[in-house]
């Protein structure tokens, strides 16, 4: 198994030296409880919110938004970077259109959104789709694109069609890329969400973290900050599972 | 029967705009059941020979004429194993699903890895995933067989055992061997027809007498080592 599943003690220490630093900061009374609400306080409402089912409910919305945008981005990066390994000659027909969308920072299409898809969950959906499709289809495109051609020669040797080629050969070779690609898209998805969660919504982790700020209750925008790393990281060790299951040979590459 | 007929080849590469010609009207043929060795120093063209051979590029001149009924296989000069399969699949690649798994199982014991058949290439050592890719050019069952060093990251020993293997499969299915080697003692070993290559040309032919116990350090296999020697050194 790979150092990435390993929920070992040295990957703890950081957690504890920060936890530890908080609440000698907080007992310092350096700036107010307004400020910096004490861990136990922090705790406090982390449970208040858990047994309310309030936490879960904006985890629950929030990963609902981006299982959807990012599943979406996911295949038409792939069924993207499908056509322009097998079909070479269409790439120059949007590869200029792509990069120019990648350069959008997703954020900014909210209004627009707005106005055409409304304050609905499709116009989260949208960005989410918008902010992730980009940075995916670089990774399917360099996995497909960077197949071994002595690979490729030996598909040759033993008489393989272009199809077989591409089944055979460039498709499995590109999946370790495809893998990181998919990581590197969950955390474009976890920020393109949270984002249009505080523009234009009334679920969420993003817009509990923000009706919190008008509430006063720093504490609260402390845990629904935590809840998204806790969420960012259960996705990525899904997704790693996922991969480690389907392409045992990864972890060995 | 000619396994294959090879006629004033030509092939330059262009390196910065310079022409730079590796093969210069290059002729020789070759026989089913029966090993040839290409013989020559680094960089004569040898591998740039097998590649126009299996098709993997174009000559700029000349003719290769290998009967149309006759499947031709390759070995190259690096194992070229699929990461992402064992070497069990590596040694089946290619094949149709309803491959004869004694046959490959077989292959699998003479080469020795029948206890890493689990493994992905990444745990296998050098010499161990050449003796799987050799197993893979044999599990295709071509006619004719073309082998760019292929037993250059063994042992001496275990050299010494694939080249045996390499006999016996050719006894056996009369397949036809084009070997390149840089090894002299390896080119007498097993040659039925030695081709020592040199300045883009076969420079010596050397047709080795079929003897049913090779002794490397007797006659005429002393002479030829001279002729070679003389042939390569300058
Ligand atoms: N794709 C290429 N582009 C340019 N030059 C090439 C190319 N392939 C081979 N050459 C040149 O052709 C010559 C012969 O190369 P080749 O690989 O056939 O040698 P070789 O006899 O197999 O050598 P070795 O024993 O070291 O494997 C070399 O000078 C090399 O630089
Ligand atoms: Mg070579």
């Amino acid at each position: 198994m790979s150092d990435f599943f390993q929920l070992n003690s040295k990957k703890l220490i950081i957690f504890a030296v920060l936890i530890g630093a908080w609440i000698i900061v907080a007992k310092l009374q350096i700036w107010s409880s307004y400020v910096l609400p004490a861990p136990e306080a922090v705790w406090k409402s982390a449970m208040e919110m858990l047994i309310s089912g309030e936490l879960l409910e904006a985890t629950l919305v929030s990963f609902k938004r981006i299982f959807l945008g990012f599943g979406i981005a996911f295949i038409f990066a792939f069924v993207l970077g499908l056509i322009g390994a097998l079909f070479p000659k269409l790439r120059p027909y949007y590869t200029a259109f792509v990069d120019f969308i990648r350069h959008i920072p997703p954020l900014s299409l909210i209004p627009l959104l707005i106005l055409w898809a409304g304050i609905g969950e499709s116009s989260k959906v949208i960005v989410i789709t918008l902010a992730t499709f980009g940075p995916m289809l670089l990774s399917v495109d360099a996995g497909l694109g960077g197949c071994d051609k002595k690979l490729l020669e030996v598909g040759k040797i033993v008489g393989f069609t272009k199809q077989e080629l591409f089944w055979k050969i460039m498709l499995p070779s590109a999946w370790p890329n495809i893998f990181v690609g998919m990581r590197v898209g969950l955390g474009y998805s976890l920020r393109a969400i949270i984002g249009a969660e505080m523009v234009a919504a009334s679920s969420g982790l993003g817009y509990m973290i923000l009706d919190s700020q008008t509430m006063s209750r720093t504490d609260k925008a402390i845990v629904g900050i935590i809840a998204i790393g806790v969420l960012g990281l259960c996705l990525d060790w899904a997704l790693g599972i996922l991969m480690h299951k389907l392409f045992p040979y990864i972890e060995k590459v | 029967m000619k396994a294959l007929i090879v006629q004033d080849l030509e092939k330059s590469y262009f390196l910065q705009e310079n022409k730079h010609s590796v093969l210069n009207k290059l002729s020789f043929t070759a026989t089913l059941g029966e090993i040839t060795v290409l013989l020559g120093r680094s960089g004569c063209g040898k591998t740039t020979l097998l590649r126009l051979l299996s098709g993997l590029e174009v000559a700029d001149a000349g003719t290769i004429s290998i009967p149309p009924t006759k499947k031709v296989g390759m070995m190259f000069q690096e194992a070229r194993l699929m990461p992402w399969l064992t070497c069990e699949e590596n040694i089946a690649f290619g094949l149709p699903k309803n491959y004869d798994k004694k046959y490959i199982d077989n292959l699998i014991k003479t080469v020795g890895l029948e206890d890493f058949k689990k493994a992905y290439p990444t745990q296998l050592s050098g010499g161990m995933q050449q003796r799987a890719a050799l197993a893979r050019t044999l599990a295709q069952h071509s006619d004719i067989i073309l082998m760019d060093e292929p037993f250059a990251a063994l042992d001496y020993f275990t050299r010494l055992q694939m080249q045996q293997e390499v006999l016996r499969i050719k006894d056996m299915l009369g397949t036809g061997i084009i070997f390149v080697t840089h090894n002299i003692d390896e080119a007498l070993a097993i040659g039925d027809k030695i081709l020592v290559m040199d300045k883009g040309k076969i420079s010596q032919e050397i047709y080795v007498p079929k003897v049913s116990d090779r002794d490397v350090l007797q006659e005429p296999f002393i002479s030829f080592k001279k002729q070679i020697l003389q042939a390569l050194m300058y």
